[in-house]
């Protein structure tokens, strides 16, 4: 039998639950038989097995081999990643959205960016201290320091609440994810200028693939990109609407051409066109066109001046497009 | 990183080899340095653009360790640590492997072969136009005698700015931005802006202590004042330290107009580039209709009259203001070598004044500059090298 492909889903945190979300809404809905077990499968993907894991720890699972594909922060991600790897990131996936940040003490009116913070470490030095940054993003926050020509710092990791590192006296600047910067606020911190490390947000991310035929990774990158394609369709379909509307016209061609006239309602490619058989007169076609979200309300106007009638809307559950992009990611 | 074996190694030694000789002969000291140095040495010259990509690590007896990333601030260490404040001018050769790691470019060489020079005690054009000459030897002597040379000077960018009242760290903001406005990729208002949002600028001179008699009772209205948001956690900084700073930077900062006055001539000079001659008198015309005073021009003059005397080849150098390397660093004459292989510009190194550095590493105040070339562009340049060596090290040669 061939090899499953071996998902890596966050087992918890902010990104579990999203996480699984997500794979209910792309029909991949993970079967967890109870929450105490740290594997799963998925009905609709038989050849791939579940695995929780910690988020910290996914990206090094599939470095190592011992998982092929998973969900995880962005910021997770590069933090862990080896530089010289093949984990890459195969698509984006519009949830879990944070900031990797440097803030530093209210009581600092003097500091107001990271210049700030440089020009301050050269001060600390000269007393013969460094600025600790508390963090669990070490290698994220020392290369944004040193890039933002902050010299003289101690990185402090920690793994419990990092508002309360200055207030506890173990660090004087924290680097720290947040997503409104509400609980840094109520912990007398605040943001500075160029101190945003990075934008993340939940990612799937994979080993490479072999696309050679002969190769054992066949069967996992086809379950890999079964996952991404319905995943990427999914995400795809956000962005649009599918219209329908009663339309008078001579014939199919006339309607067609008709719409094809009004920018607004020409769809992805162009109306698709159907003969309604109403019982009270011949002439009436059913027009359908997929539209972009924020063209929704433009195109049933449009639709009503042309002599549309019962236009219905429905929100597509996948839009597939002429190629699978996760899939050139995968190999 | 890489093996190098075969006629490879031959090369890369008899390069070094012959790059040595030119310089030896010019009576450069040849000199070799650890490859390992305490990460400090490192972190004290480049104030930030090479200690990003330091090879750093903790040694078995706990001391913070760096891979070294280039020679100046071992060659200037030495030098600190052997002569006597007196002995200038000192002038040292060097040749070896350096490190830099490249985020996120697994393409790159991370370990590439430098060789250089530096020259400690003499703040002259002539000891600029000297150095210019003996890279040029050098080049010559590696068969790139038609190598391009791209000459800045951030002393005059320095003065220049400096004659608006602008401060240290708002002169180093502005030349750090200046190639992006000379390309007219932002704005001066963007500029602007960005340094309001860095309190390099103050809009509405909010911290002027007008009728407030000295720092000290400026100091005791300021704890007043920001009593309260100064009882929250302080990060072992006292309100005393927090208000004198913001006292300085306020005092640092300067006023939208002069940051826009000095910037606009600086960019206006930073646009020349072409044939020295050419740009020294349009400088002095940019000048003349400025409040600058048009003698910041006189050292470059006469550096460029030297070079012209010493018979450097006019049609391989171009005098580029906007041309800046190493802003933290460097505080004179700067310059990069370069060459065109087919539609490729190969850089090949590069130098400069850096009148600061042996004080901020420990010694007097004494000038010093010097240039390193990389040994496996100037191959790649002469294609001697196979394709994939010479692209692999395109990224290598930054800052010396």
């Amino acid at each position: 039998m061939s090899n499953p492909l071996r998902l890596a889903l966050p087992s918890s945190g902010a990104l579990y639950q999203s996480a699984l979300d997500l794979m209910n809404a792309c029909g991949l809905a993970v079967l967890r038989s109870n929450p105490r077990r740290y594997t799963a499968e998925i009905r609709a993907l038989p050849g791939v097995v579940v695995t929780f894991q910690r988020g910290s720890d996914i990206t090094q699972k599939i470095e190592e081999g011992s998982a092929d594909i998973g969900i995880v922060g962005e910021d997770r991600f590069l933090e862990s990643r080896r530089d010289d790897g093949d984990t890459r990131v195969v698509l984006e996936l519009g949830f879990g959205r944070s900031q990797l940040v440097m803030a530093v003490p209210d009581s600092w009116i003097d500091v107001s960016s990271v210049a700030d913070l440089a020009d301050l470490s050269v001060g600390f030095r000269g007393r013969g201290a460094d600025l600790r940054v508390a963090t669990k993003y070490p290698r994220l926050t020392e290369h944004h320091l040193l890039s933002h020509g902050v010299n003289y710092f101690s990185l402090v990791q920690s793994s419990g609440t990092l508002e309360v590192a200055p207030a506890m006296g173990f660090a004087d600047v924290v680097a720290d994810i947040t997503e409104s910067g509400t609980t840094l606020r109520e912990n007398h911190l605040k943001q500075v200028h160029d101190g945003t490390i990075i934008r993340s947000q939940a990612c799937l991310v994979s080993r490479r693939f072999d696309d050679d035929p002969e190769s054992p990774d066949r069967s996992q990158l086809a379950s890999a990109r079964a996952l991404a394609e319905m995943i990427e369709a999914h995400l795809a379909a956000k962005n649009y609407y599918s219209i329908t509307a009663n339309m008078h016209g001579e014939n199919a061609d006339e309607v067609g051409k008709y719409i094809l006239s009004h920018s607004d309602i020409s769809g992805l490619r162009g109306p698709s066109i159907s003969a309604v058989h109403a019982h009270d007169s011949a002439g009436w076609f059913a027009v359908t066109v997929i539209v972009e979200q924020e063209r929704l309300l433009p195109a049933v106007e449009q639709l009503r001046e042309i002599g549309g009638t019962s236009v219905t809307v429905s929100k597509p559950d996948y839009v597939f497009h002429s190629k699978c992009q996760a899939h050139e990611r995968l190999v | 990183m890489r093996d190098l074996s075969g006629v490879d190694l031959d090369r890369v030694n008899s390069l070094r080899a012959s790059l040595g000789g030119v310089m030896s002969a010019a009576g450069y000291v040849p000199i070799e340095t650890p490859i390992l140095e305490q990460v400090e040495l490192f972190v004290r010259k480049s104030g930030g653009d090479i200690s990003s990509s330091l090879y750093s690590f903790t040694d078995p007896g706990g001391v913070k360790i760096s891979l070294r990333p280039e020679f100046t601030s071992s060659v200037i260490r030495h030098y600190v640590e052997t002569s006597r404040s007196d002995a200038v001018p000192a002038r040292f050769s060097y040749g070896g492997p350096v490190f830099r790691h490249d985020y996120g470019d697994g393409g790159a060489y991370r370990q590439f072969t430098q060789a250089g020079a530096e020259f400690v005690g003499d703040a002259s054009p002539e000891a600029d136009a000297e150095i210019l000459s003996l890279a040029l030897d050098c080049l010559k002597s590696a068969g790139l005698g038609d190598a391009v040379f791209t000459i800045g000077h951030l002393g005059l960018v320095h003065k220049v700015l400096e004659s608006f009242g602008l401060s240290e760290p708002v002169k180093l903001f502005v030349i750090a931005n200046m190639g992006e406005l000379a390309r007219d990729e932002s704005e001066i208002s963007d500029l602007l802006d960005r340094a309001q949002a860095n309190g390099l600028v103050n809009d509405d001179n909010e911290l002027q202590f007008n009728g407030v008699e000295n720092d000290e009772q400026a100091q005791r209205m300021l704890l007043t004042l920001f009593g309260d948001s100064l009882a929250a956690p302080l990060g072992r900084r006292t309100p005393e330290q927090i208000v004198a700073r913001l006292m300085r930077k306020a005092r640092d900062a300067t006023d939208p107009e002069s940051f826009t006055n000095a910037v606009s001539v600086a960019v206006e000079l930073s646009r020349l580039n072409g044939p020295p001659p050419e740009v020294l008198d349009a400088a002095a015309r940019v000048l003349s209709g400025s409040s600058v005073r048009s003698d910041v021009l006189d050292g470059l003059k006469a550096m460029v009259d030297l070079l012209d005397r010493l018979g450097f080849p006019s049609d391989q150098t171009r005098l580029d203001l906007s041309f800046a390397r190493g802003v933290a660093y460097y505080t004179g004459m700067v310059f990069e070598a370069h060459v065109m292989n087919g539609d490729r510009k190969v850089a090949i190194g590069g130098g400069g004044r850096y009148d600061d550095l042996v004080q901020a590493l420990g010694g007097a105040d004494v000038p010093a500059l010097g240039f390193a070339f990389t040994i496996e562009q100037i191959l790649a340049a002469n294609e001697t090298l196979s394709d994939d060596q010479g692209a692999a090290t395109k990224r290598s040669q930054g800052n010396v």
